[in-house]
Order: structure tokens, then sequence, then C-alpha cells
């Protein structure tokens, strides 16, 4: 909560001037929640620590393009056991994060803009940048790194108040980006996310 | 726009995430490397020094430790050794191996921990390295560091197959860090030793 009333101010406070027209353009910010894909014996659990704040502007009917931002956490625990390798044996217990920022400029075909409940599928590309993080007892390994992000994704956007001036969206979006670690095993860093956030169009009407 | 920016620039530097520090130095991380050719079925006996240990220290001169603590490590160590089938003698009646017990402070010891799976790939490993025998020699891979980790280091060396030299091998080294994080540092360290024994079940005579 403290993080969503975080952003609801930053949103606020752009001073942005809407247009009276509800799908004209629009922000949006909510939870994304996100699971890694690849090099899954690193990390492998959901995370419900992510956000996800963006803004679209009407190309045409159907089309609208704008900017993204998220952010998600992810982590795992491993307690402590004995790993046994071809270069010698450890015992630890590890404490394993990855950290991912990505940007993108996002492409959007709605399929109904007509209707309250309002399908889309969309592209993103933009740059995605990864810190990378192990602890155990007081050793600390990191690493990061950046790379371009590719940002398929789908939803519907659902239209509600008397004017439909604001909305809830839900999409499932899948990144691959070209972030890589060689200390961690990341030759890329994939994964599967679901946002759902609020839609906000007038916010700061100025008549 | 710009105080967006920096409320959005704070609320991502406050998302760096960090274990609590008492939750990840609860125990020893305990490492064990072994020689690949060190056949330890093959050797009877050991040297150990009992209820002295010996000390790396950087910036400051080498030295021992002979308190409660190099007697409860070094007590720990022997008991394993003789839990594993071999007889400890003294060094003038040719022991198969010679134990040596270190506790190392401020050298950057070991850096590389193995991969504990694929994922974990850092360059470098520990290398077997020759030494005399005898005496606790210094270390070519350390550098020296105030902000390194305390490590207990348990090494077993080869006197029964010296080479051309008569240099004798290390065959087992077992790294346990860090020794100063630990609230019952003595605890700690036997039970790191019992557990590099565990791990290394391959120590043991025929």
């Amino acid at each position: 909560m403290k993080r969503l009333a975080i952003l609801i101010v930053a949103v606020m406070c752009a001073g942005v001037a809407y247009a009276q027209n509800s799908f004209d353009r629009y922000f949006f910010f909510g939870s994304d929640i996100m699971k890694p894909m690849n090099n899954t014996t690193f990390i492998n659990t959901f995370s419900i620590k992510g956000f996800q704040v963006g803004y679209r502007e009407r190309i045409n009917d159907h089309f609208y393009v704008g900017v993204d931002f998220n952010s998600s956490t992810l982590s795992e625990h491993d307690p402590r056991q004995t790993y046994h390798t071809s270069s010698g044996d450890l015992t630890a217990e590890f404490f394993k994060y990855v950290v991912t920022y990505n940007t993108t400029l996002a492409g959007e075909y709605y399929f109904s803009p007509e209707k309250r409940l309002n399908p889309f599928a969309g592209l993103g590309i933009g740059a995605n940048y990864n810190s990378y993080s192990l602890f155990y007892n007081v050793f600390t390994p990191k690493d990061s790194g950046w790379g371009v992000v590719f940002r398929p994704q789908a939803g519907v956007l659902y239209k509600l108040g008397q004017e439909q001036s604001w909305g809830v969206i839900a999409a499932v979006h899948y990144d691959y980006s070209t972030a890589r670690s060689d200390y961690f095993g990341y030759s890329g860093f994939t994964t599967l996310g679901f946002r759902i956030g609020v839609v906000v169009t007038r916010l700061f009407d100025k008549e | 726009m710009r105080i967006a920016l920096c409320v959005i620039a704070i609320f991502l530097l406050g998302c760096q995430p960090k274990p609590d520090f008492e939750a990840r130095v609860k125990d020893l991380v305990v490492r064990t490397v072994a020689s690949p050719s060190a056949n330890f079925s093959s050797y009877l006996s050991y040297s150990l020094a009992i209820d002295t240990i010996g000390t790396y220290r950087a910036f400051t001169r080498d030295s021992m430790i002979v308190d409660e603590y190099s007697y409860a490590v070094s007590r720990a160590v022997k008991t394993n050794m003789d839990k594993a089938g071999y007889k400890q003698v003294t060094a003038g009646q040719h022991p198969d191996l010679a134990v040596n017990i270190v506790l190392s402070r401020g050298y950057l010891v070991d850096q590389t921990f193995p991969s504990p799976n694929y994922y974990f790939k850092r360059p470098g490993n520990y290398n077997y390295q020759f030494s005399g025998y005898g005496g606790y020699s210094p270390y070519p891979y350390i550098i020296p560091s105030y902000d390194n980790p305390t490590y207990l280091i348990v090494e077993i060396l080869d006197l029964k197959n010296k080479d051309a030299q008569q240099r004798v091998q290390f065959v087992w080294t077992a790294f346990m860090a860090d020794v100063d994080a630990m609230l019952d540092p003595i605890a700690k360290s036997v039970e790191g030793i019992n557990q590099a024994f565990v791990q290394s079940r391959y120590i043991k005579t025929p």
C-alpha cells in the first residue's frame, strides 16, 4: 500500500493536462506479478514485489502508443544444505535476489474501443537493467547488466464510472531481455508477468 | 515532473533487497576441497598439534593461538580423524598425514567458493599448492585487507607420497568462515569442523 501511495503521488505531481475524452490518453499504475522463465535453478519463485506505471496516447480509435516503466524484485531463499560439486563441497545458506527495471516504448491495438471491456494486444521495446545479488554468511557477490527488452503483451481494459473516465487494466506480458550475467549464469533474462492496475484519464482536468 | 522523478528514484533506491545480517551469519560457511588423486584409505596415521593452532594476521605478525578456542577446535579435529580410523602419532614416528589448523584474519584466503549449482559460475578455484612440510607455509593466493572475513582452515598434507624434491601435497582442505561473525565462535567452529568431515566421508581408513 505504501508503494501504491507513492506511485499515486508521483503521478499527481506530473501535472499533465488531460483531455475530456477518456480515451485520448491515460495513465495506469498497479502491481506486476512476475516469474522468471530462464535460469530457474537460481531463482524460480513468483514475485509479487513489483509494480508498473505507464502512459498511453491515442493515435486512432484502435491504436495507442506510450511508455511503460516497471520494476520487480525476485528472491529465493535456500536453507542451509550441502552442495556436492566437482570442485568441492559446500555447506551454506543462500539468499538470492534479482531486481529488474524496464523502460519500454509500447504500441497497443485495442479491439473494441467503443465497449467498456476492451481487449488489447501490443508490443514494447526498451531498456532493461538487472541487479543480481547473492548473500551467504558475510559473502555478497553481486553483478548487474543492461540489455534490450522485448515485451509482447495482451490484456483487457475495463472502463468504469459514469463517464467511463477511469478503469482497471489487466494484462499478461512476456519479457525477453538481452541482459546477461556470466557470474550468475544468465545468458539473457526472460520473465512471464501479470499486471493489474488502475487507469486514470482525468485526474488533472483544467477547464 | 521533477518531483515525480525524484519520488520514483527514492522509491527504486529503497527497493534494493538485503537479508538481515543476523539471519545469514547463524552458521559458518563450510567448504571442503580434496585432491582428486588422494586415496584416503591408503593412509593409516596422522600428526596433529593438540591445543595449539596457527594464525595468520594481515598487518601484524603471524603467531600461535593457545587458548580455549584452540583447545576446542584441535580436539574436534582429532575426534573426527580418530573416528575416521586414523591413528595419531608424533611427528617423529613418521605419520602418513599431517594436519594443520590455522585461523586466518584479514586475508582474502579464498573468494572463489565452488558453485553450489551450475548456475553459479565464477572462474577460478582453489588450486592445490605444494609447500614444505612442517610449517605454516604462506598461501600464495591471499590478499591482505581489513575487510576480509576470518577463516578457520584445516588442511591435511600427504607425508607418504613426497615428490622428488621432498615436497608434500595438500590432499584436503576445509575453509570455514566467518568465525568472527559468530555469536559463539567456539561452538560454531566445532560444528563447522564436524560438518567438514561429514561432507567428506571419503576421509576414512579401509
